[in-house]
């Protein structure tokens, strides 16, 4: 029982534990060889699962790892995709989804910093910035609709380049969709990485401080708003390069990657995973993803109805997420099993 | 004229037309353990969070190390080495005790010596075998000790402990004081109304009332006094 207690308290203290470790191993793995055995079609469903996954990653950042909910980040996603889908076609060569990417997150990091700034330098927090980064996503996709020269309106943008590299007189574009499908799970190993190691140790505990007790560590000489603002910065960029990414890989782009709809999904997408555990949501993501494919099969349109009330119930019934009770559950199983050996 | 640590000058504050302090000074010098005491409603918490930054003062000064810090922001209070325990236990209730040592520990060192740091202050607060426990899940007493251990991480100038035995029984008053009297050479102001605890600490004390100092001195001098006992009674 000690040991149980004691990988517990290590679970509480909001780190990863080791099984979050193995589980991320074995997945990215068995990502790994996943093309060698499905074919062409469900090889770029699990790529765009993949892709919503490091979206459903960069909220968990913002909203596991410093307690801002967001509700703006299909916005930073439709930055990303729609800065591929307008500049890169405009730009020749095998640079052009690349600098499509530079002014989609140039412009994600932009909004993000400038919203961000004036919301929480201005003691903006909790609900109220959730509602207003709401409006991020509103005006993002009235843009996205509305301005249709440029974005193509309803119909979308197609022709997105797919990723390449240009340097020093050798060019090469990634046309093969099992590169393509590498490309995407190095760079979403490699953010899930980075997060997880930069998260463990005293910056995760800052910010779960700050999460806690905003007040107290400001007045330990926390520079909080800053902090906030950092990782709000950097986990709208992160759903920007997903975007990109989403815009190269498929070629088009459409009006609901902007969307509310979207918003919504990724919010259930990290609660479902379980809030604050980097891996967990991006699992999240991929349930849901394969939940709603098989919920569309019977009528598209039970979807959106089907997320709103879980996004309902998710706020009353379980705000913690489904992890928690998950874990819970689990604890009781093992107590019980335990408790069976013992008598 | 030197100012000392910490000079307060004529300080004032009124909150809609209702003054809570009226023209308080107050001068602590390096090493000074200094007690304010008054009973409630005397306006004691609204000198303390002026002296620490969480409320401007309407009027007055505040010099610290002879600068001018009315209006400063909250971390840069911490920066200049004032840190304050709250009144009420405010905690990282999700850390451990360990890593709520740590996160109050801004700057300082890394690796071996920080450590070392922690487990240190984990000695002097006897909370070693409670190290890896949640915070939030602490006895209310190790609560306040643990609060006045994080303030002491930053190896501040200035320690400003507001009620640091509220709610405690007259053993862990005790021994809070001693761990107080123990951090010899530390600058501490201490605001309290559980005269027992101020008793224990025997430091030079202001009385307010009313939102005045209406005494000053050792605390034995003021025990003594007829105007403070008649203050803490209610006969004036």
């Amino acid at each position: 029982m000690a040991s149980v207690d004691s990988a517990m308290n290590r679970e509480q203290r909001g780190r990863p534990s080791q099984i979050w470790v193995v589980a991320s191993f074995i997945l990215v793995a068995g990502l790994a060889l996943t093309p060698a055995a499905i074919d062409a079609y469900s090889l770029t469903v699990v790529r765009d699962a993949l892709i919503f996954g490091l979206l459903a990653l960069s909220l968990d950042y913002l909203w596991g790892k410093s307690g801002l909910l967001s509700f703006g980040h299909a916005a930073f996603f439709g930055i990303g995709a729609y800065g591929v889908a307008i500049i890169g076609p405009k730009v020749a060569g095998a640079n052009a989804a690349l600098a499509g990417l530079l002014v989609g997150e140039a412009t994600a990091i932009a909004v993000a910093g400038l919203v961000g700034y004036f919301l929480i330098f201005g003691g903006v927090r909790g609900p109220y910035f959730t509602i207003v980064t709401l409006a991020i996503t509103l005006v993002a996709q009235h843009i996205a609709i509305g301005w249709s020269r440029v974005t193509g309106g309803d119909a979308g943008l197609i022709g997105a380049p797919p990723p390449g590299l240009e340097l020093f007189g050798i060019s090469y574009s990634m046309t093969d969709p099992v590169e393509q499908y590498f490309l995407v799970l190095a760079i979403a190993a490699l953010c899930l990485g980075s997060l997880w190691l930069a998260c463990r140790g005293h910056y995760g505990r800052v910010l779960a401080a700050i999460q806690d007790n905003e007040m107290r560590a400001r007045s330990l000489g926390y520079n909080t708003s800053l902090h906030l603002l950092i990782v709000f910065v950097l986990s709208a960029a992160m759903a920007a390069l997903a975007g990109s990414l989403y815009a190269v890989v498929s070629g088009y782009v459409a009006p609901d990657l902007v969307g509310l709809l979207l918003s919504t999904e990724i919010i259930v997408w990290v609660a479902v995973g379980g809030r604050g555990t980097l891996v967990g949501p991006m699992i999240g993501a991929f349930l849901i993803i394969r939940l709603q494919q098989e919920v569309s099969t019977i009528n598209p349109r039970l979807w959106p109805m089907i997320i709103g009330i879980f996004f309902v119930a998710l706020v009353f019934l379980f705000p913690d997420g489904v992890l928690p009770i998950l874990r819970r559950g689990a604890r009781r199983l093992i107590g019980l099993i335990g408790r069976e050996r013992r008598t | 004229m030197t100012t000392g640590l910490l000079q307060a000058n004529e300080l004032a504050k009124s909150f809609g037309g209702v003054a809570a302090v009226r023209g308080v000074s107050l001068r602590v010098d390096p090493g000074d353990l200094r007690c304010i005491i008054g009973p409630n409603g005397a306006g004691k918490s609204t000198v303390f969070n002026m002296l620490a930054g969480s409320i401007r003062p309407t009027s007055g000064d505040i010099l610290f190390q002879g600068r001018s810090i009315v209006g400063r922001a909250i971390q840069e209070f911490a920066r200049l080495g004032i840190a304050r325990k709250f009144q009420v236990p405010s905690l990282f209730g999700s850390l451990t005790v360990r890593e709520n040592l740590d996160v109050a520990m801004q700057r300082g060192p890394q690796g071996r010596e920080r450590g070392e740091r922690i487990d240190r202050a984990l000695e002097m607060l006897e909370l070693v075998d409670r190290q890896d426990m949640r915070a939030g899940d602490l006895a209310h007493g190790q609560k306040q000790w643990l609060e006045i251990g994080m303030a002491l991480m930053t190896q501040p100038r200035l320690l400003l402990l507001d009620e640091p035995t509220a709610g405690m029984g007259p053993e862990e008053t005790q021994r809070t004081a001693r761990l107080l009297l123990g951090l010899k050479g530390q600058t501490i102001i201490v605001i309290e109304h559980d005269m027992n605890f101020v008793r224990a600490l025997a430091c030079p004390t202001l009385v307010m009332h009313q939102g005045k100092i209406i005494a000053e001195g050792g605390f034995e001098e003021i025990e003594r006094s007829e105007l403070v006992r008649d203050v803490y009674l209610g006969r004036q």
